[in-house]
């Protein structure tokens, strides 16, 4: 069965600088079922970021519909919306952004606690997400003390720990080399052959080419959307 | 619930230097409002128990109308004096008063062989022991007969003994008294300083005596104690009509209670302690202030993580409690160190000075702390709000 994860129909968003309207994202559609590994790619500056905020449940649209699991979006209050981002989405964003003052599984642990699970259980998941990653022996460090690669995939095991419905990565690999670049797409890899469902933005040829559907974006709008090789296993 | 606190805890941990500075604010001001309620309270507990050594059924007749109700006091008539007849008519005629005792003041210079100095010196009668709750201790008090006969006996206090005496009986011993002879007859039980004033370092001489040594016949002051603290009014009433009729139908003396005059110095106290206990609470208001600069600058700081912790879940109540908490704790910390820093300062006062009366009352503590966890909560609530209220994509994208 095709389940929707995301739905978007005709979704417009512009930033305002001064009395300047930059319009970012032009009528776009796109839906993502779930079990899809999309890839978003397109040059620098041309809306991939916004789409994900948006996507992500942190930005709202100017206009449009967005779908996440059947729920329409626009009609969210604020705190619907963090429990979404907090329980579906899991987010990865090209530089980290893990907290610097507090360890690695405390990092991984403080979705579950903003979802309200027992610090006993949170830690236990915690630690699984991130044996699932590798990284099961860098439980007490911070993050400065971390590689570029490690600090992603400790990102990583903090966005899949609450297990949720779609995982979202904004240019994983920016910021990494293209050696440990590859472990990061590997561990994306694992995530998709779980069952998960993958959204991932890049503007690199060879990311994009692990996905089962590459979606190229110009100056805010779609502009191919193509499946390869891989599809629905149904 | 407590992994917010503890959460709040650690982010006050990291900036030890600045949490601790900011928290100095509100230690000050909640050590001063404590230091000083604890004086006022004090110096008011002090007073009500003087006041209360002294009898509350005493009232104090002086001459002259002090209590100027309304209208000037005429400027005609010259004060009236208050006469030994008074007091004998008083004592006579009055059925609320238990016993009077007339006074007479002056100063002596007061020499034995070479030592001499300048002492206060009251002419009294007998009744002023039980009135004043004033006793001899070795010896005999002024008798009755030695007012009746202007008798040269006089009976001192500790200190007096202390300074002329040393170490040597005076009991017999002759004493000059402004040039006249006295003969000591009694020593007066130790009492101390009241109000500052030492009560030992007194000279008590037969009432008509001190009217011959300082050549006068009116009466210092008049102290009457009524029969009990019920009557205190009555008694007060009871005064002004007798004397009244003595004194041409005019009210010239003045009539003061020692209860009155209580409540009168307990209400004035009790302001007073308010409001320096109000003055020294501004301060904690400028300690808030401090806080809540703190805050703003710790909001903007964590702007990015603020981001984060809403792009993972963190709904808007919870960045408002973190920080909230971050703020109530800094205030109740600094107001818990504050009451220890206040109250230490007060026991090491009574420590040191016993003289100053500093009582640390548990409502001014309680108050105190009240007031600045009060402090953290409000002056904490813009920055928690404000990083509450942050856009997601905004507060991630900052740096
Ligand atoms: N906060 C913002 N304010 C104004 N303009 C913005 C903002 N964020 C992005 N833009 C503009 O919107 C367009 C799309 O940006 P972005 O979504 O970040 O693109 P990408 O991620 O593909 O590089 C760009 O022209 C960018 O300058
Ligand atoms: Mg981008």
């Amino acid at each position: 069965m095709d389940k929707k994860v995301i739905e978007i129909k005709n979704l417009f968003k512009s930033y305002h600088i001064g009395h300047v309207e930059v319009p970012a994202l032009k009528n776009i559609n796109l839906a993502v079922i779930k079990n899809q590994y999309v890839v978003i790619k397109g040059p620098s500056g041309s809306g991939k970021s916004t789409l994900m905020h948006i996507v992500g449940c942190l930005d709202r649209a100017d206009r449009g519909s967005y779908y996440f699991d059947g729920h329409l979006v626009e009609e969210l209050s604020d705190l619907e919306l963090a429990e979404i981002r907090g329980g579906k989405i899991g987010f990865i964003f090209q530089s980290f952004n893990l907290i610097p003052r507090l360890s690695i599984l405390k990092n991984v642990e403080l979705p579950l606690f903003y979802l309200g699970i027992s610090a006993s259980e949170r830690s236990s998941l915690a630690r699984d997400s991130l044996a699932r990653v590798g990284l099961e022996h860098r439980l007490t460090h911070s993050p400065a003390e971390l590689s570029g690669g490690e600090k992603q995939r400790a990102a990583i095991a903090r966005a899949i720990v609450t297990n949720p419905s779609i995982v979202l990565a904004d240019e994983p690999t920016g910021n990494l080399d293209s050696k440990t670049g590859e472990d990061i797409l590997k561990i994306f890899d694992r995530i998709y052959r779980d069952g998960g469902t993958i959204l991932i933005v890049t503007h690199n040829e060879m990311v994009a080419e692990r996905g089962g559907r590459i979606v190229t974006v110009l100056d805010g709008e779609i502009v191919s959307d193509i499946e390869i090789i891989r599809t629905e296993k149904e | 619930m407590l992994d917010i606190i503890f959460m709040a805890l650690e982010s006050i941990m990291l900036n030890k230097v600045r949490s601790f500075l900011t928290m100095l604010g509100v230690v000050i001001g909640v050590a001063s409002v404590i230091l000083l309620v604890s004086l006022g309270e004090g110096t008011r507990q002090y007073v009500s128990q003087e006041l209360l050594g002294v009898g509350t059924n005493l009232l104090v007749i002086t001459p002259g109308k002090t209590e100027t109700t309304g209208h000037a006091p005429p400027q005609s008539s010259t004060t009236r004096k208050l006469t030994y007849d008074d007091t004998m008519h008083l004592k006579r005629n009055a059925f609320t008063l238990k016993d009077i005792a007339p006074i007479v003041i002056g100063t002596a210079k007061v020499k034995y062989i070479n030592r001499s100095r300048d002492i206060l010196t009251l002419g009294v009668t007998n009744s002023f022991q039980d009135v004043r709750n004033l006793h001899v201790e070795i010896g005999s008090f002024v008798s009755d007969e030695d007012v009746e006969f202007h008798r040269k006996v006089a009976v001192i206090g500790r200190t007096v003994k202390k300074e002329l005496f040393e170490d040597e009986n005076p009991l017999g011993k002759m004493v000059w008294l402004s040039g006249v002879k006295y003969r000591i007859v009694g020593i007066m039980e130790k009492k101390g300083l009241s109000f500052g004033f030492d009560i030992d370092d007194l000279v008590f001489i037969p009432l008509k005596s001190a009217q011959d040594l300082f050549d006068t016949d009116k009466m210092t002051e008049i102290l009457a104690e009524a029969l009990n603290a019920e009557k205190v009014e009555m008694a007060k009433e009871e005064i002004i009509q007798i004397l009244k009729k003595r004194h041409d139908n005019k009210e010239d003396f003045s009539v003061i209670t020692q209860a009155s005059l209580l409540s009168t110095l307990n209400t004035i106290l009790k302001v007073l302690t308010y409001v320096i206990g109000a003055i020294a609470g501004i301060s904690l208001i400028v300690g808030g202030i401090g806080i809540m600069n703190i805050m703003l600058v710790s909001v903007q700081e964590r702007t990015k993580e603020i981001g984060i912790r809403k792009a993972i879940g963190a709904q808007n109540s919870d960045i408002l409690k973190q920080f909230l908490f971050e703020s109530t704790i800094i205030s109740s910390f600094g107001g818990i160190i504050g009451i220890l820093f206040g109250a230490g300062i007060a026991y090491a006062i009574t420590f040191f000075f016993p003289v100053v009366p500093v009582k640390v009352s548990l409502w001014s503590v309680v108050l105190a702390f009240s007031f600045s966890v009060a402090v953290g909560i409000f002056f904490g609530a813009f920055p928690a709000h404000k990083a509450a209220k942050l856009n997601p994509v905004e507060a991630l994208m900052y740096e």
